[in-house]
């Protein structure tokens, strides 16, 4: 359970949040939106622990977190909108290097790209992410995001630069994880 | 795009939160509607009056 109480945060003296205030329950699917620069990344990069709140209480599984206690980010798999993925690598040798920097073994990431693998079904995992549709690129930082056996998800912009096909796709995966 | 990305947004979520300037303005909750259907013709016209000028 992700609770968010009375968060607020500033950047350069502007407020970015004020008083955000709701909570997650085990199982849910909550999304966020709203305007370009309306706090929505922002909220998203909270609880990741990416960055830290001004004012407020962030709870996850009943628990008081801050930036300064970061054993909570164990429990979350996380999917930005910024491109991170190294283009030059493919699918398996990037989740394979992910794996080793999350701190698994080769057996758990082989046994967890197994499952990946399972679920996303990339259209070719040997060849150079490079030469992925958009929507593949977002199945390998789906991937990713799934190396870790996380209890809590957090997604930002999911659907940004995919045709139809790929939302139906990858609209179909989330109602499966969840 | 747009048309498509409401059908997104309700279909795989529990809860919606509508944020605008910082502050949630608006919030939908499966649980609060007595169905599906009633909590996705509620959240389209809240989307179709308020927020679609956002997705375009």
């Amino acid at each position: 359970m992700i609770e968010l109480i009375g968060i607020s945060k500033c950047f350069d003296k502007k407020i970015v949040l004020k008083d955000i205030t709701f909570c997650v329950n085990r199982g849910e699917f909550v999304t966020i939106i709203g305007k370009i620069g309306s706090g929505k990344s922002t909220i998203l990069n909270i609880v990741s622990g990416l960055i830290k709140y001004d004012s407020g209480e962030l709870k996850i599984n009943g628990k008081i977190v801050k930036i300064s206690n970061r054993n909570y980010i164990k429990d979350i798999g996380v999917l930005l909108s910024c491109d991170y993925l190294i283009e030059e690598f493919s699918t398996l040798l990037y989740w394979k290097c992910m794996g080793k920097l999350l701190g698994l073994t080769t057996s758990e990431i082989n046994h967890r790209i197994e499952y990946i693998n399972y679920i996303c079904q990339i259209s070719d995992p040997n060849i150079p992410i490079s030469k992925l549709s958009s929507g593949n690129k977002m199945l390998v930082k789906i991937g990713t995001m799934l190396l870790k056996e996380a209890q809590i998800l957090v997604v930002d912009e999911p659907f940004t630069n995919l045709d139809i096909n790929e939302i139906e796709k990858l609209k179909e995966f989330y109602l499966t994880v969840i | 795009m747009t048309s498509h990305y409401p059908e997104s947004i309700y279909k795989i979520s529990n809860k919606i939160y509508v944020l605008d300037n910082g502050k949630i303005e608006h919030n939908f909750s499966k649980n609060d509607f007595q169905s599906y259907e009633i909590f996705k013709l509620n959240f389209m016209q809240y989307f179709n009056k308020s927020l679609i000028s956002t997705f375009n």
